[in-house]
């Protein structure tokens, strides 16, 4: 079973309920300097009361051609067949940030001992029915894991709606 | 590392990895959402929350704050054992005390000052959360003082107050029963109350029309609203008259329920038409299109709702604004009707549930008849007549003139001086009392004036009674001990109750006691909700219809024109009409050629208690206030800049957040923060006089780069 992280830019607050959720299933200190695997943009353009806003999640993509999996010379990183999750064992890893570099993301993290950490698609709570500590909390169910499989018309439709969507406003924004 | 470990890494609860999920809930915000959390447990300790599955308000999903709520609870300034004051008051030099030391001072502190002084003179005051209101109200009562005063003072009770003196009851919008139309107006739920929230997506998702009007361009006018209108701040009243009279011109107004259920059309008909589109224009800053398009979809909707929110009422005008705006309801006959505003009405707790409960009579019937009168009754009678409570926003005067009579002595749960306008006065008043008890979760600033502080527990900690709407009644177990030394606050009270020897013994004998008491004609098992540990769906009583007998005003109608206010028309100037008034703290003036707007929310705070845990903190790390972007072009602030923001009483320096989520010319900045705390530059003389409510949302200032003036 793949699955698929997706977020609804239309339900989307950028209110960072995932990105806490994230921290606190990961143990990540900011105060520490930790580095949040999960973030959230409000990304606008002009000054008008009706000028362009988007609210963005953002961790890893988990991309079915990790770059990052190709980049890291110790071998930490690998796609998990059964979830098709981007996930690590840091036993191994040398620090040497190939994996941040390669990523378009920037979706690795570095610990306090140097060693790479990141979302792992909450795998262990997946296998067992579980939703990923972002899904879960999400207020308005925003952020959604869902199989690869049923991803199919339905999901190409809505997606294609979107993108029409996001088009639309970016016309708006060219007129004003 | 190996499967066991990989398990215990990603908190999976089962015997294997010894973690346990158990029910609790979330007290952080408001009484409105109070969400179900399951709380992951190993050792005693919590190491994850997440939502309850199928819980009444949340199902499964919590906010931004309350994913925190583990670093909430284990914030390093949790008080941790009571404490006595050692040194000068301020100076947060305190040493650990046993309980028993601490509940006698505090008796002892109390009864002096009312040997001394009288009753009235000790002032029982809270913030958040609201569990434990009714139990410090009755404290209050059976103590002999009417002064029991909240942060009420300064957040709902004024939009309760205007759905009162209005409809006789307060009014709740039925946005799922699909209106045509549904005007939030200020309302950003979205963002404040997330469950109303999902019920705006549910609506739009079904095909609903939103119009959104806001000074603040906010998540919920990006994404729900059709038509986004954003007047100026504090030109609320103006709009909405404005409206009204487009709507009686174009013999849009519903004259048949007018006739039938209405007082005072007449006259409120010859005050909006005082109210021109072209001055609307000029004072309100809307395009006369939208003006007309928004009292064309309202005044042609079959069903709409025009729902305001608290913020409406945050204004020096805000009472008057407030009505203005709830009277579009009356005037399309929206009322009482699937789709419309229907009126509600609170069980216990600040919820309401649909169920009656006996909480009004276990505080009234301790009520202290001889006492004076409660702190704010000669300025602000209108609240004093309407609410049992004492207006907070009177109590510094009080305190500074000794008139009526002199107030010596406050007891104290989360009380935040940074609610209250120029907030460092409450400081400097602590300081001057005979006697101050303080309990709260954190050190806060104001626990350091206390003579005695002694520490609270959060929700997690404790054992308390929630309604929620649907009939639901929920009674929590403790997720985990108190930590440290802790009690809960309603503890804390019974034993101060006992120690001041008052003849209390339903107070003294605790919370389960009374909540009983409270709940004896509700046909629920408390023991077995608790022992089910997940709410539980009771049988709710049909109410009669909200028309059926007279309603809850002098006149018996929904009053457009008010009868209760007219009887302040001469001796405090409050018009019976929701007439617009100029909303500012002074006059126009070149020097502070901007307005400032604070108290709308942010996703990752409510008021001071969040900002100081970490996770939260991270999502914004510094106090910053939102500026328009052709503003800051003209002043040449970039992103992140340092500047001042200063009004007539003061100056604070924040950084700038360049964001078209202020208009030009208006700056909006979050309050709560200790280092940056924009309360204490709104002038305290900056309040509503139907309400007594402060005006966070329009006062003058000026914005200028931090480098340019040293």
């Amino acid at each position: 079973m793949s699955y698929i992280f997706l977020l609804d830019t239309r339900k989307c607050i950028g209110c960072g309920a995932c990105a806490v959720a994230c921290m606190d299933q990961n143990d990540v200190q900011p105060q520490e300097g930790d580095e949040p695997f999960r973030q959230c943009f409000v990304i606008e353009q002009g000054s008008g009361k009706d000028a362009p806003v988007r609210y963005l999640s953002m961790a890893c993509m988990h991309c079915a051609q990790a770059p990052c999996v190709q980049g890291c010379p110790a071998g930490c990183l690998k796609k998990d067949t059964d979830t098709g999750f981007t996930v690590y064992d840091q036993t191994n890893c040398i620090g040497c940030h190939s994996c941040a570099m390669a990523c378009p993301f920037a979706a690795p993290c570095f610990d306090r001992a140097g060693k790479m950490v990141k979302c792992d698609g909450c795998i262990e709570r997946v296998r067992r029915g579980m939703q990923p500590a972002c899904v879960r909390v999400c207020p308005y169910g925003a952020l959604q894991l869902v199989e690869k499989e049923t991803f199919g018309a339905g999901q190409r439709g809505k997606s294609a709606r979107l993108l029409a969507y996001t088009a639309l406003d970016g016309e708006r924004t060219d007129s004003e | 590392m190996s499967e066991l470990e990989q398990l215990v890494h990603a908190k999976i609860p089962g015997p294997e990895t010894g973690i346990e999920v158990r029910h609790t809930m979330c007290d952080i915000c408001t009484p409105g959402p109070q969400c179900g959390v399951d709380a992951y447990i190993k050792d005693g300790v919590v190491i994850k929350v997440e939502g309850t599955a199928g819980f009444p308000t949340n199902n499964g999903a919590l906010c931004t704050k309350g994913a925190a709520n583990r670093q909430y609870i284990y914030r390093k300034d949790r008080i941790r054992t009571p404490m006595r004051r050692t040194g000068p008051r301020g100076s947060g030099k305190f040493e650990s005390i046993s309980w028993d030391e601490a509940v006698a001072a505090v008796a002892m502190g109390l009864n002096g000052v009312k040997a001394r002084h009288g009753a009235e003179a000790v002032a029982f005051m809270t913030g958040y959360p609201k569990w434990y209101r009714p139990f410090l109200h009755r404290l209050a009562y059976s103590f002999g003082s009417p002064n029991y005063l909240t942060e009420s003072s300064t957040c709902h009770r004024s939009e309760v107050m205007s759905w009162q003196l209005t409809y006789g009851s307060e009014m709740r919008p039925d946005v799922l029963g699909m209106p045509e139309v549904l005007v939030g107006w200020a309302c950003n739920p979205l963002v404040s109350a997330y469950p109303m929230g999902r019920n705006y997506y549910q609506y739009k998702e079904k095909g609903g029309r939103v119009v959104i009007i806001d000074p603040r361009r906010t998540p919920t006018a990006v994404q729900c609203a059709d038509l986004y209108i954003r007047p100026r701040v504090g030109t609320d009243g103006y709009l909405a008259n404005t409206v009204a009279r487009l709507i009686i011109e174009n013999g849009w107004a519903d004259m048949d329920f007018i006739q039938k259920h209405v007082h005072g059309f007449a006259a409120y008909r010859d005050m909006v038409m005082g109210y021109t589109v072209e001055e609307a224009v000029r004072i309100t800053g809307v395009p006369e299109g939208e003006i007309r398009e928004l009292a064309q979809l309202i005044g042609t909707a079959k069903t709409a709702i025009i729902q305001p929110s608290n913020g409406l009422s945050h204004h020096a005008n805000g009472l008057p604004s407030h009505r203005a705006v709830i009277c579009l309801n009356a005037l399309t006959g929206n009322v009482n009707k699937p789709g419309t505003i229907v009126p509600t009405f609170e069980t216990f707790a600040d919820m309401a549930a649909g169920f009656r409960t006996r909480e009004d009579e276990f505080v009234e019937e301790r009520f202290p008849r001889n006492a004076r009168p409660k702190i704010g009754s000669a300025r602000f009678p209108l609240w004093s007549e309407m609410l049992p409570e004492a207006q907070g926003m009177d109590l510094v005067r009080q305190w500074e003139k000794g008139e009526p009579y002199p107030i010596r002595a406050i007891y104290a749960h989360g009380v935040n001086n940074r609610m209250y306008l120029e907030s460092s006065r409450l400081l400097e008043m602590a300081a001057d009392l005979d006697f101050v008890a303080a309990t709260d979760l954190f050190w806060t600033d104001f626990c350091r004036y206390a003579d005695i502080v002694m520490p609270a527990c959060t929700s997690f900690e404790r054992s308390e009674v929630k309604c929620y709407g649907g009939g639901f009644v929920n009674y929590t177990s403790p997720a985990i001990a108190p930590l440290y030394e802790s009690l809960d606050d309603v503890e804390i009270m019974s034993r101060v109750a006992s120690a001041l020897a008052l003849d209390d013994p339903l107070l003294c004998s605790g919370y389960d006691t009374c909540v009983k008491h409270m709940f004896r004609d509700v046909d629920v098992d408390l023991d077995a909700v608790k022992a089910g540990g997940v709410p539980l769906k009771i049988p709710c009583p049909k109410t009669p219809d909200y028309f059926s007998a007279p309603l809850d005003t002098p006149s018996g109608k929904i009053e457009l024109y008010s009868e209760r206010i007219a009887k302040y028309e001469h001796s405090h100037g409050l018009n019976p009409l929701p007439v617009f008034v100029d909303g500012y703290d002074s006059p126009e003036n070149g020097e502070l050629p901007m307005t400032l707007i604070t108290g709308g929310r942010i996703p990752n705070a409510v008021h001071s208690r969040l900002h100081d845990v970490p996770w939260l903190r991270s999502l914004r790390p510094d106090p910053a206030a939102d500026l328009n972007p052709e503003d800051a072009k003209r002043m040449e602030i970039g992103q992140g800049d340092e500047i001042y923001l200063t009004t007539r009483v003061g100056r604070i320096k924040v950084k700038a957040n360049v964001s078209a989520i202020s208009a030009p010319g208006e700056v909006n900045m979050y309050h709560g923060y200790s280092e940056a705390n924009v309360n204490q530059i709104i002038p305290r003389d900056h309040l509503d006089p139907y309400s007594g409510f402060p005006g966070f949302k329009q006062v003058r200032c000026r914005v200028e780069k931090a480098e340019v003036r040293k």
